[in-house]
């Protein structure tokens, strides 16, 4: 075991070293702080530029009820009669809106332009003033009681209840999704290429006179685990150091649209986080692992690493059907199939759609898999070091675990 | 001492060392020689445990196997990560041999100066050159002072002043008692420690055994002959002698029962002048390529 430890420290000061890991570093930090700050920014400086050009002569626009609805409202009003300008301007996105009212046999008509998406806001807001003004109208002209006016403004009342848990979750389970899938990707291969490396450089035939192969093994798989763990903290202290400046509001906080209630955020949160993402990093670091071991060059890694790759797509792609519907046949599946169970059971975990037992049972068969394939690799591996030249072929994976 | 016996490995059906037997005690250098494909490095990876005998054993001090055996072993190719620090590797690799931080620190600065890569002690093992990454090779397999070395092609990338300060070293190590196996094309370098050797061609050992004996009972000498090469030339032919040109010298090998004073006296007889005349036991180069060249 001392061995372990030995090898574990200098691989982990090797990784930390690099000029690679402490460049993704920088560069982490400057997203989580620019993408926060865009945000910051930019929604408090954000304008609405609307043109109105009114050819009617009922109709009118408070300008003021428009911003109350419209935030961040420049409205301009056209006299003339100048679509095409204003058209272009939209096209030459210098203006967002341009809205045309006109009036057909005393009825609003409204004509509405944008640049690429409608703003259903922006619509609705003038739409409603127009409804409202036409409607005040034909109740006057049809002498309508007072009384059955306000009846007929009567605004529906509609209460709102969310009956699931929580929704403010979806935030966290689209970053736990990103992590794992990017820190898969960019750790796990580098596990595969480190062990090529060994190989091509020939320092594998020194090594293995030294430590057991399985040392080298783990060494690896757990330096790289801790190397991914210390940018995971790297990511949320930035966004922490954010949400220290002011430039998150707790009570607005969303990634790329996805709510993120901060107030969920507690030690069983963090745990659950901790032990799926090291779970999920290990099934895939020891594939990657045992896969590096049976070729000589780095070159060659694409051509063994292709199913794995597979496995971490179909992972990232259940994580977002989850988001969408963490109750579907394919997502309870997944709760229990160890290359797609970390992203899945975090996932329904965070969302409450997954029970105690539920947890138990997906954690168990995943911690069962991981042992598994840790004996799997080990097999692999320790053959595998010291098989050089021979161009990889699938058969060799059964001999090896016959040997 | 080391013993190896009957060490036999195949890889489907070729035979790529075959029934090999040798031993070699303290403060010996044992030889073993061979052409590229001879099998010499499968029997040191036979004798490590890298590769896997069919049929034999290695015993070290009475006992199967090195298992408990301190020994340095420098590859055939460099096995170093390049990307690290020379002092980080040479730490790693020490620490994983068991000695501690003080004795790890001494034994660092003692190797990298005799070796003089001192000035390269912080730099990247790939940033450097092939000779200098191979003296930090040898650096690592010494560091931790192995009862058994074994070098594969230890010569290999040094220019002749590296090849003199690894000769004093493995001079050195030969004159501590230890058992040093070594796996080399350049034989003047073999001939200078070597007491045994052993010369491989497909796996088979061809000649084993102390290098006087093997060039004793050779039953070749050679005697060389100084002087008008044309005149000696047409002399050989003339007496049937089978020769060899080595610029103005022509050398000409003798059996056993040939007497070289006959050849002078036949020489003398034909009125041919010789000026310098030397009676050479064979060089192991020589004997090398005689067995297996063809």
């Amino acid at each position: 075991m001392n061995a372990l430890w030995t090898a574990y420290l200098f691989h982990i000061r090797e990784q930390i070293r690099t000029k690679g890991f402490r460049i993704t570093s920088i560069v982490i930090s400057l997203l989580i702080l620019g993408y926060f700050a865009y945000n910051h920014f930019s929604s408090n400086e954000k304008e609405v530029l609307v043109t109105v050009i009114n050819t009617s002569t009922y109709y009118s626009l408070d300008d003021k009820i428009l911003k109350e609805n419209i935030e961040g409202l420049v409205l301009h009003t056209e006299q003339i009669k100048n679509e095409e300008k204003e058209q272009q301007k939209i096209k030459d996105q210098d203006l967002d809106h341009l809205i045309v009212i006109k009036e057909k046999n005393s009825i609003p008509v409204v004509n509405y332009y944008y640049h690429r998406s409608p703003d259903p806001t922006v619509m609705f807001a003038f739409t409603n003033q127009l409804q409202q003004q036409y409607l005040a109208k034909v109740s006057t002209e049809q002498a309508l009681s007072q009384e059955v006016i306000s009846q007929l403004f009567q605004t529906i009342p509609v209460e709102e209840t969310m009956l699931a848990e929580n929704n403010g979750s979806l935030g966290i389970v689209y970053v736990f999704i990103f992590l794992m899938y990017t820190f898969i990707l960019m750790f796990g291969q580098g596990v595969a290429m480190s062990i090529t490396g060994e190989k091509s450089t020939r320092v594998m035939e020194v090594m293995i006179t030294k430590i057991k192969p399985i040392y080298m093994l783990f060494a690896k798989v757990l330096s790289s685990l801790t190397a991914g763990l210390i940018q995971v903290s790297v990511f949320f202290l930035s966004g922490y150091v954010a949400y220290l400046i002011g430039w998150i509001n707790k009570n607005q906080f969303n990634i790329v649209g996805f709510d993120f209630d901060l107030s969920q955020i507690n030690a069983g949160l963090i745990v659950a986080f901790v032990f799926f993402f090291a779970c999920g990093y290990l099934v895939y670091a020891l594939c990657f692992a045992a896969l590096g071991s049976l070729i000589s060059r780095t070159e060659d890694l694409g051509s063994v690493m292709g199913p794995v790759m597979v496995l971490v797509v179909g992972a990232l792609m259940v994580g977002i059907k989850t988001m969408m519907d963490p109750t579907g046949g394919l997502v309870n599946f997944s709760t229990y199939f160890p290359f797609f169970s970390p992203i899945v059971a975090y996932s329904k975990f965070v969302m409450g759609e997954l029970t105690t037992l539920e947890l138990i049972i997906s954690g168990a068969i995943l911690v069962t898999s991981i042992l598994l394939l840790a004996i799997g690799a080990s097999k692999i591996y320790v053959k595998g070091v010291m098989v050089y030249g021979e161009k990889f072929k699938w058969s060799h994976l059964s001999a090896m675990f016959k040997k | 001492m080391l013993e190896v016996i009957n060490l036999t490995k195949k890889y489907g059906d070729k035979t790529v060392v075959d029934h090999l037997t040798f031993s070699v005690s303290s403060g010996e250098v044992f030889g073993l020689l061979g052409r590229n494909g001879a099998g010499k490095t499968t029997t040191i990876k036979m004798m490590l445990g890298l590769v896997t005998q069919d049929v034999g054993t290695v015993m070290w001090k009475n006992q199967n196997g090195l298992k408990g055996a301190s020994f340095g072993y420098l590859p055939e190719e460099r096995g170093l990560y390049p990307k690290a620090k020379v002092v980080d590797q040479l730490s790693y690799f020490a620490r994983l041999e068991g000695m501690n931080k003080s004795t790890i620190k001494r034994s660092i600065d003692y190797w990298l100066e005799r070796f003089d890569i001192e000035m390269y002690r912080n730099k990247m093992a790939g940033d450097l050159s092939k000779g200098n990454q191979q003296k930090v090779q040898l650096v690592a397999t010494l560091l931790h002072n192995p009862d058994l070395i074994i070098l594969d092609e230890p010569f290999s990338g040094l220019d002749p002043v590296n090849t003199n300060l690894l000769t004093e070293v493995i001079l050195e190590e030969k004159q501590k008692g230890k058992v040093i196996i070594m796996s080399s094309h350049q034989m003047e370098q073999v001939e200078k420690f070597c007491k045994e050797v052993i010369i491989m061609k497909d796996g088979k050992a061809l000649l084993t055994g102390e290098l006087e004996v093997i060039k004793d009972s050779y039953g070749l000498m050679y005697l060389s002959l100084y002087g008008n090469v044309d005149k000696l030339k047409s002399f050989c032919q003339q007496q049937q002698y089978s020769f060899e040109q080595e610029e103005k010298r022509i050398i000409i090998p003798l059996n056993k029962e040939q007497d070289p004073l006959m050849v002078l006296m036949q020489l003398k007889n034909d009125d041919i002048a010789v000026s310098e005349v030397t009676y050479l036991q064979p060089t192991l180069h020589q004997i090398f390529v005689e067995k297996v060249g063809s």
